[in-house]
């Protein structure tokens, strides 16, 4: 259960990039000089997963993000450090490691689209050497679990986005990997869609152990699936823990919003951090090692008329904005991963 | 071994649903052939209108360059149907940044690429190719014996070899260059040197489309083994595919190893 | 008018961004030219003539060269183009420009074109002189080709357009685009001299204004036939006017019923 399946050390890229400039003689000059720069994508990135977790990888565009998930699917070479995953070094052992990998481009379809989503299971089955009986089971159970049915035997084309996406999902677990990577897989997908894939997820997570390695942009896919979330900006790991301390991040800031029964003079409201105020209603911060929450709600209670109040952490947006936007490493990182 | 019996497994499979697709589209592709066997039909007529106005070709009357049209629109339609379809996949693939995830499949990415080259609109030539061909037999007097058949059968396969050699070297220049959209063409215009009987070259050139890039084994040896006059260069042919195709090979890795360091 | 000229303008920015594309081209030509050496020299040779259908040996290679560099003068991809505008849903956005559709694309064309002269026409010139030599070029019919390929350009400007716009009627039509394409290279001379066709075909490519496209600047190119005098000349670019005009007219109605029938969709 504690096995650890992915286990990054030292992990750099450095690309070389052709400067381009505008205007017809650079495009010229381009044909016999070439000018070029040094990036450093990835600068020196330690990881380690479990089997069984469901880590979530994010980081702003540009980060070195992609790259490090490239590194270890084993479709890029990095310049320096080693890979393992469970067992094999994804570059060099290429054919044999994939056997064992799952993967789900949210934005890109692997379905043939004039044909119904069975056909491309069926390539699969082949490409994958999956049994028979194996199949058929997986299948029922990927049809119980996802109500996709009748929709397996429609073309692709006269799917709804929702549909495929489900589809794609069975694709990427068809072949029951051990270690799957999912790329932005409810994006675009309404709530009730994005629901049942999270489930499907979990669900899966809890029958088989199935490794996840989640990367998206949607911070609720995040909160609902990863049990831990790794977060890289500018080429190096700058948050690598737990959600809970995500979420509690800021544990010492409280954010309190506020309805009033009527509008209230912003003047009054001076003696408070004030984030956002409507006609009737304004959300402040609390810094609580500085004050007494219960103290400043009771006096705010007390000296407004109030007609609701909701206390909660910062949002994730905020942590996670918070984080892309500073360089220095981050409380938790750095310590070695514990049990659970 | 079993990853070749895995891809031709594939190949199979890709055939099947490349046939499902065109005949949910009948109409379209039904036309399709019918416009693949006029506009294949062209090139014989063009060589035939040559013929009409001068000599022709030295050691070849009429009806043998006829048989050599047919056998041409025969392998045209045969090599398009197998691998036609192998140079816009790639060329799409690359353009759309799709490359990446055939690296994520357990097989070697080149077999894949093989794989995914059935093109069904290849039956217009080979049906052109057929009919010519016919004419041909009909007004030549094709001798048969023991030996022609096997000696076609090995020279067709060679030439399949060779053909998937020059679209795996395509498929090389294509993710190093990634951009440049003419590359077809160049090809194209390369082994078009193939569609005309090599005695037409000056010797040099002969014997670089024998031994070294044995574009007379598709089209020429056939023809000259029906027509009985087979001479020895066919063994260096048939030895020059192999050597071409382990060349690709070795080429196709190099290139893939220079594409995934940097990254696509 | 100034418009137009800054509509090729910016379109001319665009095709340069890549000039790579341009590069390959000159490597594509010298294979096409040794194959036609080879071939035709053959021929001449087993048929022991200097002359087939009243084209010397070079004047044979050449025509071929020829074709191509005509084909460099006049190729552009309107037809796709329009095709494209459906698709992605940009007509809209097309039609709410201050300058006409037709007036647009030419602009795009000529743009396109000029790149195409620039860096494969006259690199393509000197690499096929330098590996043969055209004996029987003059300055006269050098300057005449110019005239008469300018023409082919607006021609096969006009006849894309107006398959550019019968494809907005007919959705998905690859198989009637490609037996165009093939008929309109056969019987324009594309492919081989119309002179080398029974008399029966070369009638019906008189009343055809393909030849005009292929045929009639390559003739002017290589110096063939009765080019010298002046009333031929004159005799053909009063016919390729004739036909410009005509299916200048057609595209034009063919452009008012699209506009009518065709619903440009929101979103």
């Amino acid at each position: 259960m504690d096995e650890i399946i992915i286990k990054v050390q030292g992990l750099r890229k450095t690309f070389k990039k052709l400067r381009k400039k505008e205007g017809f003689l650079s495009s010229f000059r381009s044909l016999l000089i070439r000018d070029f720069e040094w990036i450093h994508s990835v600068k020196g990135i330690d990881m380690e997963i479990r089997k069984g977790e469901i880590r979530g990888i994010i980081g702003p565009n540009g980060a070195g993000k992609s790259t490090t998930i490239k590194m270890l699917s084993g479709i890029l070479f990095p310049t320096e450090g080693t890979v393992d995953v469970m067992g094999f070094t994804p570059w060099l052992d290429r054919e044999r490691y994939v056997r064992h990998l799952g993967v789900l481009f949210g934005q890109k379809s692997q379905l043939w689209w004039d044909l119904p989503p069975i056909d491309t299971f069926l390539l699969i089955k082949e490409m994958y050497r999956i049994p028979e009986e194996d199949f058929k089971a997986r299948l029922n159970r990927f049809k119980s679990m996802l109500q996709i049915e009748r929709i397996i035997y429609q073309p692709v084309r006269t799917l709804s986005l929702g549909e495929r996406m489900k589809c794609e999902l069975v694709c990427a677990v068809l072949h029951e990997p051990p270690l799957v990577f999912l790329d932005e897989p409810t994006i675009g997908l309404d709530i009730v869609s994005k629901e049942t894939i999270r489930e499907f997820i979990k669900q899966m997570n809890r029958d088989k152990q199935t490794t996840f390695i989640v990367t998206t942009h949607d911070l609720a896919d995040i909160e609902n699936l990863c049990d831990r979330v790794t977060i890289i900006n500018k080429g190096t790991i700058v948050f690598d823990d737990s959600m809970e301390r995500l979420s509690s991040y800021f544990s010492n800031r409280k954010v309190v919003e506020i309805k009033f029964t009527q509008p209230v003079e912003e003047k009054l409201l001076d003696s408070y951090k004030v984030i956002s105020s409507g006609a009737m209603s304004v959300s402040i911060e609390i810094d609580t090692g500085e004050f007494d929450l219960k103290k400043v709600i009771f006096e705010i209670l007390d000296r407004f008329p109030v007609l609701d109040v909701n206390i909660m952490n910062i949002p994730i947006e905020e942590v996670i904005k918070h984080i892309y936007s500073h360089e220095e490493k981050v409380v938790g990182y750095g310590e070695k991963v514990g049990v659970g | 071994m079993q990853t070749v019996a895995g891809l031709l497994r594939l190949y199979v499979y890709h055939m099947k649903m490349g046939i499902s697709s065109a005949m949910i589209y009948r109409a379209d592709f039904i036309t399709g052939v019918f416009v693949s066997i006029f506009v294949s039909g062209i090139g014989p007529f063009v060589q035939f209108l040559y013929f009409t106005h001068s000599r022709g070709y030295p050691e070849w009357t009429l009806n043998q360059i006829l048989l050599f049209q047919g056998l041409l629109l025969l392998w045209f339609g045969l090599r398009d149907l197998l691998f036609g379809q192998v140079r816009n996949t790639v060329m799409d693939m690359v353009w759309k940044g799709d490359f990446d995830r055939l690296l994520l499949k357990p097989y070697p990415t080149v077999g894949l690429l093989l794989c995914s080259g059935f093109q069904l609109h290849g039956i217009g030539s080979c049906i052109a190719g057929v009919l010519v061909t016919v004419l041909a037999f009909h007004r030549l007097d094709v001798s048969i014996n023991l030996w022609t058949v096997p000696l076609l059968i090995v020279a067709l396969i060679c030439g399949v070899v060779l053909f998937m050699a020059i679209t795996i070297f395509y498929c090389s220049i294509v993710i190093m260059l990634i951009q440049i959209s003419r590359i077809s063409e160049l090809f194209d215009r390369i082994t078009d040197f193939a569609n005309y009987p090599v005695n037409i070259y000056p010797l040099a050139l002969r014997v670089v489309m024998i031994v070294f890039l044995p574009f007379a084994v598709w089209t020429y040896y056939p023809t000259q083994i029906l027509l009985d006059r087979l001479d020895y260069g066919i063994w260096f042919a048939l030895a020059g595919c192999v050597g071409v195709f382990y060349l690709s090979i070795k080429v196709w890795y190099l290139c893939l190893k220079m594409y995934t360091s940097a990254g696509g | 008018m100034r418009i137009f000229l800054k509509s090729i303008h910016i379109a001319l920015k665009v095709n340069l961004a890549y000039p790579r594309d341009y590069l390959i081209s000159l490597v594509i030509h010298p294979f096409i030219l040794i194959l036609n050496i080879h071939l035709f020299t053959s021929i001449y040779a087993y048929s022991e003539v200097s002359h087939i259908k009243g084209y010397s040996l070079s004047q044979m290679i050449w025509y071929y060269g020829a074709t191509t560099f005509v084909w460099i003068f006049i190729f552009n991809f309107t037809d796709r183009r329009m095709s494209n505008y459906i698709l992605t849903g940009e007509l809209g956005l097309r039609l709410l420009r201050p300058v006409s559709l037709f007036q647009y694309e030419m602009a795009n064309a000529i743009a396109l074109r000029i790149v195409g002269i620039l860096f494969e026409f006259i690199p393509g010139m000197v690499i096929y002189s330098l590996i043969y030599s055209p004996n029987f070029l003059t300055i006269a019919s050098l300057l005449k080709f110019f005239a008469v390929v300018a023409l082919a350009f607006v021609l096969n400007y006009v006849l894309n357009f107006i398959i550019g716009v019968t494809a907005f009627i007919t959705q998905n039509n690859a198989g009637f685009k490609r037996l165009l394409g093939a008929v309109t290279t056969l019987l324009g001379g594309a492919m081989i001299p119309l002179d080398f066709f029974p008399g029966w075909l070369q009638t019906v490519c008189d009343y055809l204004p393909f030849k005009y496209l292929f045929y009639e600047p390559v003739r002017f190119f290589i110096n063939h036939g009765d080019i010298s005098t002046a009333e031929a000349f004159y005799r053909v670019i009063f016919i390729d006017i004739a036909w410009i005009a005509a299916l200048y007219i057609i595209a034009k109605i063919a452009w008012k019923l699209m506009l009518k029938n065709v619903v440009v969709a929101g979103g």
